[in-house]
């Protein structure tokens, strides 16, 4: 057997890790589609097909649950071995579950208390207008002990953390819906880092853990869960990469502060109606949204379409405006290197562009509760930090990483 | 490799007009540009996309061509596949057939 599930020698809880040296590209195992739990799989699964105009919600989320909720209550659901696996749902590491003012000040500015609050609302509102409904209606399927929003929430936060969804193509201008979340017993023991050395492949008789890197024995094997900044694994799985790991960590730049910081620089009216324009016709280019952020990595800007774009029409002399917003960027045809920008381009942009930008960061810096130097001390300061709680530990990791990125714009935006 | 012009008459507006053709730039692989780069939507928390499960891609993708009308107060979009190919290359020397 090339793997085994080990407690031993892995980053968390349990983890698998390789017996014997493994080449890129093997085969560490397979798991038979017979083994997936999903709504198709389930032992509901006609019923959940019949009602599936019923059960539809904004998550999409409500037809696995409610498989899980049955299987778990199913006194011999052929998954009993596969639950008996499974974390302790009462003690889940998610920031949703932690006490709301903590979840706040721990980590305010990263974005998180904002995401969770948003699941909170959402998870309430479908267990109250579709699930709970459901359950009750087929009593005998559902026992009264998984009647519950307490469990439904920790069910949840499992299938943030433990379930799979296929990639979705992305040949389409359309946002397909996506596929629903299904879980899968085996693959979803292997932990995740940024530098993983394994991925899950679809394939029509199985799914297959397949080797990325060569792993030497003893070695833990690492699946990747996406290309993921700390603030999106501590909200959806629980933990985060201490600093310096995780390649993929990112700093979000919310668009509507850009356009706040080219206010700042208006002095008149008809400048701040001007800047309300080219906003308007940003948004009407799809570039920003109200809701949405420039997203910044370590080495390159991920959104960088939107940012050139935006720096672009917030910073151009309004003849040079008047005329673009009539040409809608029919101009625009040199764009050399569409698709990335590196960091280290943005000493290059004129003056204009590196002062909104460098705007915009001081702005955001503002969000946060402390500032860099106060994270810094308690990474810095060995005693002070182990006297900290997990999750104070784990929130300072999401703010660090996040800081160092912006104080790095600083630095190029100067 | 496939030569596509950069201008291109098609219909609209009741007529041909010169078309603006682009590249449909593709979404970077990256799960998280998937979230973000779509105004913070549905790509994290309850709801979002979870654990991936890669699909081998067999054959080349289809291109993705984006037309854009040049009429001023038209300025429509449409997006046109075309057939696979694995490097397009936009208004480049028309190559010449063999002999």
């Amino acid at each position: 057997m090339a793997v085994a599930v080990s407690r031993q020698g892995t980053v968390a809880g349990y983890g698998m890790v390789a017996q014997d040296t493994v080449e890129a590209g093997e085969l560490l195992f397979a798991v038979p589609r017979a083994a997936l739990l999903s709504p198709n799989t389930c032992s509901i699964s006609a019923l959940l097909e019949r009602e599936q105009s019923a059960l539809q919600s904004q998550s999409g989320w409500v037809p696995l649950l409610l498989a899980l909720l049955h299987e778990l209550q199913a006194p011999a659901s052929f998954w009993n071995p596969y639950f008996a696996l499974w974390p302790d749902l009462g003690r889940l590491q998610h920031p949703m579950f932690w006490p709301e003012d903590e979840r706040r000040r721990l980590l305010q500015g990263t974005g998180v208390p904002e995401a969770v609050e948003k699941d909170l609302v959402n998870i309430g509102s479908e267990f109250h207008s579709v699930v709970l409904p459901f359950m009750e209606a087929h009593p005998d399927l559902f026992s009264p002990r998984v009647r519950s929003l307490e469990l439904y929430q920790q069910l949840v936060a499992l299938v943030m953390a433990y379930s799979f969804q296929e990639l979705l193509e992305e040949d389409d201008d359309e946002e397909k819906e996506p596929n629903s979340p299904l879980m899968v017993p085996a693959a979803d023991i292997l932990n995740h880092i940024a530098n993983h050395n394994a991925n899950l492949e679809f394939s029509a008789e199985c799914l297959r853990m397949v080797a990325t890197q060569p792993i030497p024995k003893g070695h833990e094997i690492f699946n990747t869960y996406g290309q993921m900044a700390n603030w999106q694994l501590i909200h959806m799985y629980g933990f985060v990469e201490p600093y310096p790991g995780n390649t993929n960590d990112t700093a979000d730049i919310q668009m509507v502060t850009v356009c706040e910081a080219a206010l700042q620089g208006t002095k008149v009216e008809a400048e701040r109606l001007l800047l309300k324009e080219r906003w308007d016709f940003l948004c009407q280019l799809e570039m920003v949204g109200e809701e949405g952020a420039f997203v910044i990595g370590q080495e390159e800007v991920i959104t960088e379409e939107e940012l050139l774009t935006t720096l672009k029409v917030l910073c151009m002399p309004p003849e040079e405006f008047r005329e673009f917003k009539d040409q809608a960027g029919w101009e625009d045809a040199n764009r050399d290197e569409d698709g990335c920008l590196p960091v280290t381009d943005i000493p290059k942009f004129r003056a204009s562009w590196r002062q909104l930008l460098r705007d915009s960061v001081l702005l955001t810096l503002e969000t946060y509760a402390t500032d860099l130097q106060t994270d810094q001390d308690l990474l810095a300061n060995k005693e002070v930090h182990a006297k900290l709680s997990w999750r104070e530990q784990q929130a300072l990791q999401v703010r660090y990483g996040q800081k160092i990125i912006l104080h790095h714009l600083l630095e190029l935006t100067r | 490799m496939a030569n596509v012009s950069q201008a291109q008459r098609t219909f609209c507006c009741g007529k041909h007009q010169r078309h603006k053709v682009t590249q449909y730039k593709k979404v970077k692989d990256s799960l998280y540009t998937q979230g973000k780069r779509r105004y913070g939507g549905k790509q994290s928390g309850y709801g979002g996309q979870t654990k991936p499960i890669f699909r081998k891609k067999a054959k080349p993708t289809k291109i993705m061509l984006r037309l854009e009308c040049v009429e001023p107060n038209c300025r429509s979009k449409r997006m046109l596949a075309i057939k696979r190919c694995k490097h397009p290359e936009l208004g480049g020397e028309k190559r010449k057939r063999a002999k």
